[in-house]
């Protein structure tokens, strides 16, 4: 097994080494944290949310999902672990359409709540909008999502992400149709490889346009809740 | 859980049906295009690793697998979870649920009860007082569709006693514990003894919406119409009339007109004491 490539800039920082490579080359990023897995200088739930994420960049979702479960499932992992391993293990929920994944986002949601962590609190709020909308009903999920657009920062990456998935909902909704989204993998905010406060323009939508819809705006019973709604701009 | 979530739950148990899974994505998507990772591998003798208990749930999950291998790779994750991650660990939890689900489908009942009462058994010592009461409903709910009633209603007391005592921590479980109640009742044909615990604690059920309302309608006319072939409870009960589809729009209007449902901060007052 071959050492890793060193990252593009700063110093040697192990951990920012394996995220250059697991972007870059992520069959070689498994191998390695493979190999080396009991010499890693970090805890065990971290190696495992790095290959997650690695398997999942290299087309190996169930892989992802095992050792995402590991690396949440752990005893004993401090908080600043557990919460990237939250962070991915939620993502891979929704980007392989557990039907529990509305579940496992609320969990998510509630440990970045209870770290204090506002980056991490509005991407899982809004993960589990997006699982929400997928698996259970999506005026509960633009509701959320709306309330996320409404209390987001003027300008922010975030805000950004948030009205990508909002305007792909409405859409949705209003052709009764799936939400369109791009196909590729974008890094999960809050995990190792992309920061929470900087996510991907089209980070939700990517999640959100993999899964049928579960549409209830389209029920004919009356009442305020049947009909869709205009997003608000 | 929330409670729609928890809903759903158990309106997949109560109507076993091809779950939901991964093989629902997209075609193209993730779930189609699965490597087995569980090929090649024994349910009996796999080794306890987490790529392999995951895998084992999807395969459980997947409507294409045959009903032996979905049971048995159901059976190896939840126990290998159990030793992997202990019992009251969410991942197991969760993997304890997919193994419900699986023997729920098969008419595996009895089964599904320990499953339900280890659940509460590793909630127990823990201090998640929620996830206690949750888990207990569910084992009523299980011993229910096992045509052990009079348990089932036993241990529907109990979570109704247990909310009812404690009004400062239990109202996020309100309506899990009602529905419970009432649809323990229901499926025995004690209708409108099912529709008094809905009304006596109204107020604990504002808070629903309209979906939450829709699957508790549609989890209750399910559990009224196909309970009451093995219901153990005495005297038996008369069969449900009506459809499904019958039988869910009069639970609907039974939500929809609770008393109490409409008034603003209705959800904040005290539960009603058991008489």
């Amino acid at each position: 097994m071959t050492g890793l490539p060193p990252a593009p800039r700063g110093p040697a920082d192990p951990l920012e080494q394996i995220r250059h490579t697991i972007l870059a080359d992520p069959q070689h990023a498994v191998a390695y944290l493979n190999a080396h897995a009991g010499t890693l200088p970090w805890p065990a739930a971290v190696t495992h949310t790095l290959l997650a994420e690695a398997h999942l960049l290299d087309g190996n979702p169930e892989r992802a999902l095992g050792h995402a479960v590991h690396a949440a499932s752990l005893p004993g992992t401090a908080l600043a672990q557990a919460l990237p391993a939250c962070a991915v293990l939620a993502d891979l929920n929704c980007w392989t359409g557990q039907d529990d994944a509305a579940e496992v986002c609320s969990m998510y949601r509630d440990l970045a709540g209870d770290a204090d962590d506002p980056a991490r609190l509005v991407c899982a709020q809004a993960l589990h909008a997006v699982a929400v909308f997928q698996h259970q009903a999506c005026l509960r999920g633009r509701a959320a999502l709306d309330d996320l657009v409404r209390a987001a920062p003027a300008g922010s990456a975030v805000l950004v992400m948030l009205r990508h998935a909002q305007t792909a909902m409405a859409d949705s909704c209003r052709t009764g149709t799936d939400p369109a989204g791009p196909s590729a993998w974008t890094p999960v905010p809050g995990g190792y490889l992309c920061p929470a406060g900087q996510p991907q323009p089209d980070y939700l939508t990517s999640r959100l346009g993999r899964h049928h819809a579960t549409h209830i705006c389209r029920d004919e019973r009356p009442g305020p809740h049947t009909a869709p709604r205009e997003v608000p701009r | 859980m929330s409670t729609l979530t928890w809903l759903h739950t158990m309106a997949r148990m109560a109507r076993p049906a091809p779950p939901a899974s991964g093989d629902l994505a997209r075609p193209g998507g993730a779930g189609a295009a699965w490597p087995p990772l569980v090929a090649g591998l024994d349910p009996i003798t796999a080794p306890d690793d987490p790529e392999t208990i995951v895998a084992a749930t999807l395969t459980a999950r997947r409507s294409d697998t045959d009903a032996e291998t979905r049971l048995l790779w159901g059976r190896y994750a939840y126990r290998a979870a159990q030793r992997l991650w202990g019992g009251a660990c969410p991942a197991t939890i969760g993997i304890g649920r997919v193994y419900e689900q699986v023997l729920a489908a098969q008419d595996l009942s009895f089964d599904a009860v320990r499953v339900c009462e280890q659940r509460l058994a590793a909630c127990e010592p823990g201090t998640d007082v929620g996830r206690a009461l949750t888990s207990g409903c569910e084992l009523a709910v299980a011993l229910h569709r096992d045509g052990q009633c009079e348990q089932a209603e036993q241990q529907s007391r109990i979570g109704l006693r247990q909310w009812q005592a404690s009004p400062h921590g239990y109202y996020g479980h309100a309506a899990v514990v009602l529905l419970t109640a009432a649809a323990v009742r229901a499926g025995c044909g004690q209708h409108r003894a099912a529709a008094r615990v809905l009304t006596d604690d109204a107020a604990h059920l504002a808070d629903l919406d309209p979906a939450c309302r829709h699957a508790a309608a549609g989890w209750l006319a399910t559990v009224t119409i196909t309970h009451p072939h093995r219901c153990g409870a005495t005297p038996p009960a008369p069969p449900a009339s009506g459809t499904l589809e019958q039988q869910q729009r009069q639970w609907l209007a039974t939500l929809e007109t609770l008393p109490a449902a409409a008034r603003p901060g209705a959800a904040h007052a005290e539960p009603r004491m058991a008489s």
